[in-house]
């Protein structure tokens, strides 16, 4: 099969992100989570743009991305109530909440795609 | 206790409503007494619904019981009792009291949910649990209606789920300090100046 690592890990295409990844367990009924950094490498690309959502509240912008990265990027994941939320990965000063991740390991590479998490 | 407010004219609020936090705190070990959970704070068995960051769901094969608490609009909470409380100072307290409402929703998943569920709902009838519950100024209305089993497809695999819902009463007594005047100073002038100047203080 052929890898893609190399592509991802391109240096010309590629760029450092910030990974958050947490670990927790229940305390009290309360998920208690405990987040690790972890340096990120790969390509990251927005699937769309900055959506603005104008509600009575006040403006709420969302925004995708996608991130491909020969290391793994976690999606929620437990067993026997021990796990982690999935990553939040950080970007250029922006979270992004990890929702999908296609674990292409046989190609050499997971593609995570993930949501904005705070507002301008 | 909730929070204090100080309102513009220097009145201050301090009120015995229970906050979210305090009554998820409250409910939790309770509900873990009432289906024989032993270790309530070690324990996952028992969850609080809305994790702020998210949490990993449930495997099929856990029995896991989701703890949701939301004030209830009911008529009875319309109602306030108003008395002045004696004086020990020279500021003024009212106590307001009143009923809050509050739906107890308990969500559970697992292979013997229906048996937990109705485990609870004995548990609501015991002494026991009333009288804690109490202690929190907490008071189940007890007409609890029967648990409602609907399983649930995720992912492929129907879990066991079972709701049951019941509404429970908080007293709230709430107290508000108002500022009284503690003095009053009186000045008569006449053509020729000031004739009288004298301060009336309160006792």
């Amino acid at each position: 099969m052929i890898s893609v690592a190399e592509v991802v890990n391109e240096p010309d295409l590629a760029q450092a992100f910030t990974i958050l990844r947490s670990t927790g367990t229940w305390l009290n009924g309360v998920w208690q989570s405990v987040t690790a950094t972890v340096q990120g490498y790969g390509v990251i690309a927005e699937p769309s743009g900055r959506d603005l959502d104008m509600v009575p509240e006040g403006d709420v912008v969302k925004g995708m991305m996608i991130f491909w990265s020969s290391q793994i990027i976690y999606g929620t994941h437990a067993t026997a109530g021990v796990g982690g939320s999935s990553d939040i990965l950080v970007w250029r000063g922006e979270n992004y909440r990890v929702l999908s991740v296609k674990q292409y390991v046989d190609y050499g590479y997971w593609r995570a795609m993930a949501t904005r998490m705070k507002a301008d | 206790m909730g929070a204090s407010i100080t309102y513009p004219d220097g009145s201050v609020l301090t009120s015995s409503a229970l906050t979210i936090a305090q009554i998820n705190a409250i409910m939790q070990p309770l509900t873990c007494g009432m289906i024989g959970v032993a270790n309530p704070m070690t324990t996952s068995q028992v969850r609080i619904e809305w994790p702020t960051v998210g949490a990993p769901f449930q495997e099929v094969t856990e029995d896991i019981c989701y703890l949701r608490c939301v004030p209830k609009d009911d008529p009875y909470d319309k109602i306030r009792d108003v008395f002045n409380l004696p004086l020990n100072d020279t500021d003024l307290n009212e106590q307001w009291n009143y009923t809050r409402t509050w739906s107890i929703r308990w969500c559970f998943y697992g292979p013997n949910s229906t048996d937990l569920a109705r485990a609870l709902r004995s548990g609501l009838y015991q002494d026991y649990f009333v009288a804690a519950l109490a202690l929190s100024q907490l008071f189940p209305v007890s007409d609890f209606p029967q648990e409602v089993r609907a399983p649930e497809l995720i992912d492929g695999q129907w879990f066991e789920r079972v709701d049951l819902e019941v509404e429970m009463y908080e007293f709230v007594t709430e107290n508000i300090g108002r500022q009284t005047i503690l003095s009053v100073e009186t000045l008569l002038e006449g053509n020729g100046g000031v004739l009288a100047d004298f301060t009336v203080t309160a006792s």
